[in-house]
């Protein structure tokens, strides 16, 4: 009787565990799963051109559109003058793999070749940024955000094309721009299909190596 | 009783096999660094400020360092919120109290230059999926330079 107990409580508990590990399997293959929704408003912009004429007069942020260009000052000491040219040079979307390091999942879900399988796609900036100062400037190339129009929702970079050896590295993002050095960038986000339809031409990236925080006074960079 | 045996045996094979799909090893939270430049001419001090906002992926500290060699030190603190459109001062988390002209009413910590530390909080536990770092800049005209991540594990 006793061994018959232990038996059907050893089944139970089996059965119990099978049911956890199914759920969860059907977790991680996005049969079940959350969504992170973006915030998404509306506004008018103003567009100004940048001035790279007159340094004392750049701007430390701004939001460029696709094929935009712009100096901004990066100076961080008084009296020192540090301006970077940036070049939003083009923006692409797949739900592919790009030239850019494979990142982990958040609420996308990727097959083992980091194609997105469900309803979020890559977004790629390719941006080129060139240090006109004479001294070197340390940021983080997550700096860059990816905004949709400029007083609605944005969402942060998640990988790029470092190369580097540890992708998942807490210091991943940080580069030291030296002067008179061009790089070159492919800036990688993950959006729901659903914005990008949306937002399709009205995909900005914010730069704000000074002091992130977004402004709708910062000047919008068109194309020239 | 061999029959039960052998199956509850195959049970235990097959839940040990499935579990290896069913664990992530890529459920990494957001620990990557963002860093804060302010420049000295902007740098006007002793006001709390927010930076933008990151995704909170769970339930770790927030993670701040205060990078500035020649700057002074930094007071610091978390906000949540669940809108990146919102702007207001008034998200502070719950384990800081509430916001005032000081900073945050409770826990602030002071970061000398050079140092950094773990900031508790309660954003993943309740229910927000964004947070950002709130900072007080102690010393004014210097340059500073603070790095931070939503997650720190």
């Amino acid at each position: 009787m006793q061994k018959k107990m232990l038996t059907v409580i050893i089944s139970i508990v089996c059965v119990f565990a099978l049911a956890i590990v199914i759920v969860g399997y059907m977790f991680k293959e996005g049969i079940i799963n959350d969504n992170n929704l973006f915030a998404k408003k509306d506004v008018s912009t103003t567009s100004t051109k940048s001035e790279t004429e007159d340094i004392n007069t750049l701007p430390s942020n701004a939001f460029l559109m696709e094929g935009a260009e712009c100096y901004l000052d990066c100076g961080m000491n008084i009296n020192e003058k540090c301006p970077i040219y940036f070049k939003f040079n083009s923006l692409s979307v797949s739900k592919e793999m790009g030239d850019f390091d494979l990142c982990d999942d958040w609420s996308e879900i990727k097959d083992k070749n980091g194609t997105i399988i469900n309803e979020y796609s890559y977004v790629t900036c390719n941006i080129t940024i060139l240090n006109k100062g004479e001294v070197d400037f340390e940021t983080t190339l997550n700096n860059l955000w990816l905004f949709f129009g400029t007083n609605g929702g944005y969402t942060e970079a998640r990988t790029y094309n470092s190369k580097k050896e540890d992708t998942f590295a807490k210091d991943y993002y940080y580069c030291t721009l030296k002067p008179d050095t061009e790089y070159n960038f492919n800036i990688a986000y993950v959006v729901e299909d659903d914005v990008i339809a949306e937002f399709k031409s009205d995909m900005l990236v914010f730069i704000s190596f000074i002091e992130p925080t977004w402004d709708t006074s910062y000047p919008v960079i068109e194309k020239q | 009783m061999k029959v039960i045996k052998r199956t509850i045996a195959l049970c235990l094979i097959l839940i040990s096999v499935m579990s290896v799909f069913c664990v992530s090893a890529n459920a990494a939270g957001n620990i990557q660094d963002t860093v804060i430049n302010i420049s000295a001419v902007n740098n006007d001090g002793g006001t709390p400020r927010m930076s933008i906002w990151r995704a909170k992926r769970d339930a770790t500290s927030v993670w701040c360092e205060n990078k500035s060699t020649s700057g002074g030190s930094l007071s610091a603190w978390v906000h949540r919120t669940n809108d990146t459109r919102t702007t207001s001062v008034y998200t502070v988390d719950s384990y800081y109290g509430t916001w005032s002209y000081n900073g945050a009413t409770r826990n602030m910590k002071t970061l000398p230059k050079g140092t950094y530390y773990y900031l508790p909080n309660y954003v993943y536990e309740h229910n927000y999926s964004y947070a950002t770092l709130g900072y007080i800049m102690n010393k004014e005209s210097v340059a500073y330079s603070i790095a931070w991540s939503p997650d720190s594990v």
